[in-house]
């Protein structure tokens, strides 16, 4: 009777614990730039970019359900607002693109498809460890809406390129979908 | 050479080996043969030559086992554009870059032929059923645009995979003094593996294929006979 208990307790110990992970990053490697992600708009949740030549990639988007629970992004946007102006922050893990506006609006979000913006220290800046640079980035898709249920949707996909006083970044590329991680309430 | 050729390589040359072997007494017939593929799996419709060799070591009237071993290679490389960006501002913000791809296949084959019909006629059918061991390449190459400084935007990119196929077909055999002359027409099921490439697909190949066959006596045969 014990040793029933016993393994009835195991069991559902295990069965709690038990967690299940879904990847929603499609790792696709470039033939031409060996170790980095292809350029792509389909929406595969990866960067990826030379740092000092050496291969750099964020790390997979991935859902646990079970007791763990959530997902964990490989890109946050978030709006953040001071007395002056607004920032628009883009944090891939190591890098980060800080834009700075007055104000930022939906519309403005989406403006920057198709665009090509210099990154020069005024309008934002580049992060590299910390360490603050400029550059220039390309967005090829911006799309920005909000959802029905609360909070916003969209995807941004493009290039850039960064150079800060330690590091210079090269062929930059990112492709992501926006959902629970983008922050642009106002 | 990936792990799965590595390791399934051997134990289909082992089949053949212990099947060939087992075979004492019958004739064996070598049947070199070229033809044409068309892939009927991916968009781009590959186009392939064929050159292979067949060796049929079960060699009955109504009844051939063969192993077959066939190279592929591109005929007409397929040719396109897609476009390419660059986060530069002192350049325009895309550019085209010229593609071409082509596929190659390599595989190795255990084919079943079954004669239809009457045995003793000069030209005769019969129905093919093969399984065997495949790899198929798809080499995809840009050119024409500035590589250091654009990116191609969903660029297609190689496909390499290996893994088991089947296909089924018809042959048909026209006797001579010396041995016959036959086509064959098989349609072929893609790699039984999993997709791994968001453009490409492994070949699925409709081929037809000629060649002439010889018979050969085995020494063993030939001694029992004595």
């Amino acid at each position: 009777m014990k040793r029933n208990r016993l393994i009835l307790l195991f069991v559902a110990c295990s069965l709690a614990l038990l967690s299940c992970r879904k990847n929603y990053t499609r790792f696709f490697e470039d033939s031409v730039e060996e170790g980095l992600s292809v350029f792509s708009d389909k929406g595969y949740n990866v960067m990826s970019c030379y740092i000092n030549g050496e291969p750099y990639r964020t790390k997979n988007r991935e859902a646990y359900s079970g007791w763990r629970g959530g997902v964990s992004y490989e890109i946050y946007v978030n709006k953040e607002a001071s007395d002056t102006a607004e920032s628009l922050i883009f944090s891939w893990g190591k890098i980060k693109l800080v834009l700075i506006k007055e104000k930022f609006t939906i519309d403005d979000f989406r403006r920057l498809e198709n665009q090509c913006v210099p990154i020069d220290g005024t309008n934002g800046y580049f992060q590299v460890d910390a360490e603050r640079g400029t550059g220039t980035i390309y967005f090829h898709k911006a799309g920005l809406a909000e959802a029905p249920t609360g909070g916003f949707g969209g995807y941004i996909s493009g290039l850039f390129e960064i150079s800060t006083p330690s590091a210079t970044v090269t062929h930059g590329r990112f492709d992501h979908s926006l959902d629970g991680n983008i922050h642009f309430y106002y | 050479m990936n792990d799965k050729v590595k390791i399934l390589t051997p134990c289909f040359l082992l089949l053949v080996t212990l099947l060939y072997n087992g075979q004492t007494t019958a004739q064996t017939a070598v049947e070199p043969y070229a033809g044409y593929s068309v892939d009927l799996y991916n968009r781009e419709h590959f186009s392939q030559i064929n050159t292979g060799i067949q060796l049929a070591f079960i060699n009955k009237p109504v009844y051939k086992m063969l192993v077959s071993l066939q190279g592929s290679f591109p005929l007409f490389p397929h040719a396109g554009t897609d476009a390419a960006f660059t986060a530069d501002p002192g350049l325009s913000l895309s550019s085209f870059a010229k593609r071409k791809s082509g596929a190659h296949a390599l595989s190795m084959a255990l084919s079943h032929r079954f004669r239809m019909g009457d045995r003793n006629k000069k030209n005769s059918f019969s129905a093919v059923l093969s399984f065997g061991l495949a790899e198929h390449r798809i080499r995809v190459r840009y050119y024409g645009y500035d590589k250091k400084n654009y990116t191609v935007l969903n660029p297609h990119i190689d496909y390499k995979e290996t893994g088991v196929f089947f296909s089924a077909g018809v042959h048909y055999d026209r006797k001579f003094n010396d041995g016959r002359l036959f086509a064959q027409l098989t349609a072929g099921t893609p790699l039984l593996v999993k997709w791994n490439n968001y453009y490409y697909r492994s070949l699925a190949p409709l081929s037809l294929n000629i060649g002439y066959g010889f018979d050969i006596e085995k020494k063993n045969a030939r001694a029992s006979k004595k």
